[in-house]
């Protein structure tokens, strides 16, 4: 059973135990304190400060604007540049037209010829490698 | 400044609007016992207190024009320090679980007294009882720490109160009640886990 008074009996007690040693300012406290409100208080706040979020932000907003422009303008350029590119292993892959399977007849396998799908050629658009094959060759 | 001449405190406030520096150093010193007892009060864990009154101090500063008089100032700085505390102990979220095994042996000497309805805690375990009740308090909501700290172990009125935390009499009660159900249930829930 708890006592229906246990809070009042142990601030009771409480109440009892001697106050907090020193209250008054430890020194160079007051001092302190006062320079730094005094000082925060006089620190002007020039139009540049007030406005230089505004500012960074609407220069970098710009400066974004102008390199997607240039992006944009120059891309034409920047694919062409790309297309014409042959990359080492392109340049690798067509030394070795051999690998290409030849296409098979339909009547060497003893099929008919309408369930042989057709041959993809070396410069047929589903095959990028036979694709650049060719245009190497 | 002589002891002996009582504290201008309104030439004081006048000079630090004209930004004398001495008279916020004099302001300072002159409210530091006041400021000090309230955050001691309610001090936040793993706040400093020269911290916390470094605070309270430079938002009176930063507020002063806003002063226009209607309460008398050191209870407006009051008002300033409670809120201040109420923050911080807001910002800590999370607060100490309270559990038997982490009592002193004198504290739950005391804390065993209190419950059973014994014998009133002897003189002898005061520190352990403001201790303990140290730990209580930090189990309550700020606000209702607060209430409960100024009514029942600073002892003063529900008018005071009131002027000291800027909240009308009818909420200091509801409050003070609300905190007083709250601690007879954590002594309810210690006997029950030290019963087990």
């Amino acid at each position: 059973m708890i006592s229906p008074n246990a809070w009042q009996r142990l601030a009771a007690a409480a109440r009892r135990a001697p106050d907090e040693c020193d209250i008054s300012a430890p020194y160079g406290f007051a001092a302190r304190v006062a320079a730094q409100a005094m000082s925060a208080e006089r620190r002007p706040v020039s139009i540049f400060e007030q406005f230089s979020l505004k500012l960074s932000l609407s220069v970098m907003g710009a400066t974004c604007l102008l390199a997607l422009a240039a992006t944009g303008a120059s891309y034409p350029t920047i694919v062409r540049l790309f297309s014409d590119h042959v990359s080492p292993a392109v340049a690798y892959s067509s030394a070795i037209p051999a690998v290409i399977p030849a296409p098979v007849e339909s009547s060497a396998v003893g099929l008919p010829a309408s369930d042989v799908a057709p041959a993809a050629t070396p410069s047929s658009s589903d095959d990028p490698v036979a694709e650049l094959v060719d245009i190497v060759s | 400044m002589p002891d002996d001449q009582p504290f201008d405190l309104a030439g004081c406030l006048d000079r630090v609007r004209l930004r004398d520096q001495g008279a916020a150093r004099e302001l300072v010193e002159h409210l530091h016992p006041l400021v000090i007892r309230i955050v001691r009060a309610h001090l936040p864990r793993r706040v400093a207190e020269e911290d916390l009154a470094q605070e309270v101090f430079l938002k009176m500063f930063t507020r002063l024009a806003q002063y226009q008089g209607a309460v008398p100032f050191p209870h407006w700085v009051s008002r300033i320090a409670v809120t201040t505390c109420i923050d911080q102990l807001r910002a800590q979220k999370r607060r100490p679980e309270f559990r038997w095994a982490d009592l002193s042996e004198a504290e739950a000497q005391v804390l065993d007294n209190v419950i059973a309805d014994e014998t009133s805690a002897a003189p002898d375990d005061a520190l352990a009882a403001k201790e303990l009740v140290g730990r209580l308090l930090g189990q309550l909501k700020p606000e209702d720490r607060m209430v409960v700290q100024l009514l029942d172990l600073e002892q003063k009125s529900i008018a005071e109160i009131s002027a000291i935390t800027g909240w009308n009499p009818s909420l200091v009660k509801v409050r003070a009640f609300r905190a007083r159900r709250k601690l007879q249930k954590l002594f309810a829930e210690l006997r029950k886990k030290e019963g087990s």
